[in-house]
């Protein structure tokens, strides 16, 4: 694992540096998604930095919530700490961290506030479907960087790797692991391009995010019970992202069963 | 006349900005002592000030760049500045992210120095 290199003698976090490369690569091929719509340079630039904003503040709001319990008792024994330590133990420690769903769905959801308060830069109609094509691919790149910083890990087991020397999770060290983040950044690429070639033959016009949300939790569903770090939240024997999961797999059916009713009435509205 | 002249001068400043504001909080740092404790919580708090003020002023330069990008678009002029300003408001922007976000162990040296105040 190499949480941290150095890049002309600053120390930079490997998980940052990959996600910034993703940012980037994602960005070029909405880009190049969207070239066809007329979609200019800064459109691409003011959606990305709209999504990264509602992902950021998602990822921390969804990451609290899994610290929910200790919070409270934050809350509680509030008496007992200074305003500096409250504030860091608030705010860094539970607030502190990130997690996937939470910066995915709070980029869309600001993606949404967009395109309703002003079409100037994002325009949901052309654009949503390019976005739902290119998130698993920046999820390619955030994977590897979890895999260097070695912030989640896969369970033991004969195949995988051994770390050595991680000082930001000692428990990780010399356990052969599964590679859990690597395999779930293959499935991601796959996921990528099944839902690139769907967008250029044009299926699922503006329901390119449904097929997203069809597959991808059930990917995370299956790959959360051979992750090996407990730090997520867990809540009736299943993960936070498992309850997501199941939640984004359940909103699509709702979303898929409502498009084919009124298929249906409009269909004999016509007969 | 170029109309937007002026306001693409404006939006390449401001990228030019977040290029340059956090290496000016690098420069104050290495001039901190960080042997002791209120050292390293004071340099702790310069590169989070530093980096938080150049996301800030990145963001500001990459929405005014491609603002005026438009706007001279619309008007048929060249827009040069206006990209400079919003490539390097992005590359601003992306760098001190990377630095805020992910310098893990400033944020932890800042707290322990905070907590053993």
């Amino acid at each position: 694992m190499y949480p941290f290199i150095e890049i002309f003698g600053k120390t930079i976090g490997t998980y940052g540096i990959a996600t910034a490369a993703g940012m980037l690569v994602a960005a070029l091929v909405f880009y190049f998604l969207l070239r066809e719509k007329e979609v200019a340079f800064e459109d691409v630039v003011i959606t990305g930095l709209i999504y990264a904003g509602g992902a950021v503040i998602g990822a921390h709001i969804i990451y609290g919530i899994t610290n929910t319990d200790k919070i409270i008792t934050l809350f509680k024994n509030i008496k007992d700490y200074g305003f500096i330590d409250f504030v860091v133990t608030l705010f860094g420690n539970y607030f502190g961290g990130m997690v996937f769903y939470g910066g995915m769905l709070g980029g869309l959801v600001a993606l949404l506030i967009a395109d309703k308060v002003s079409q100037k830069y994002f325009r949901g109609a052309d654009m949503f479907d390019a976005v739902a094509v290119v998130i698993p691919l920046f999820h390619v790149f955030g994977r590897i960087g979890c895999f260097f910083g070695g912030c989640c890990y896969g369970i033991p087991s004969e195949f995988g790797f051994t770390a050595h020397g991680n000082t930001l999770y000692p428990s990780l060290n010399d356990v052969n692991r599964l590679p859990i983040q690597l395999i779930e950044a293959c499935l991601n690429l796959i996921l990528f391009f099944v839902l690139l070639a769907l967008y250029k033959k044009k299926k699922f016009p503006h329901r390119m995010i449904i097929v997203y949300f069809f597959t991808y939790p059930v990917i995370r569903f299956c790959d959360e019970f051979f992750r090996g770090d407990e730090i997520r939240g867990f809540f009736m024997g299943l993960s936070t992202s498992q309850i997501i999961s199941i939640l984004l797999f359940t909103f699509a059916i709702i979303v898929t069963v409502k498009d084919l009713i009124q298929k249906k009435a409009s269909g004999s509205a016509k007969t | 006349m170029e109309t937007t002249k002026n306001k693409q001068i404006t939006a390449m400043i401001l990228g030019i900005a977040s290029l340059v504001i956090p290496n000016i909080g690098t420069s104050i740092t290495n001039a901190i002592d960080t042997s002791n404790n209120s050292g390293s919580l004071a340099a702790g708090i310069v590169i989070m000030v530093a980096t938080l003020a150049a996301i800030v002023v990145g963001v500001i330069g990459m929405i005014k760049s491609a603002g005026v990008r438009k706007e001279a678009t619309a008007a048929g002029e060249k827009k040069v500045l206006a990209t400079i300003g919003l490539i390097t408001s992005i590359v601003g922007t992306v760098e001190s992210a990377i630095v805020f976000f992910s310098c893990g162990l400033c944020i932890a040296c800042v707290a322990c120095a905070a907590a053993s105040m």
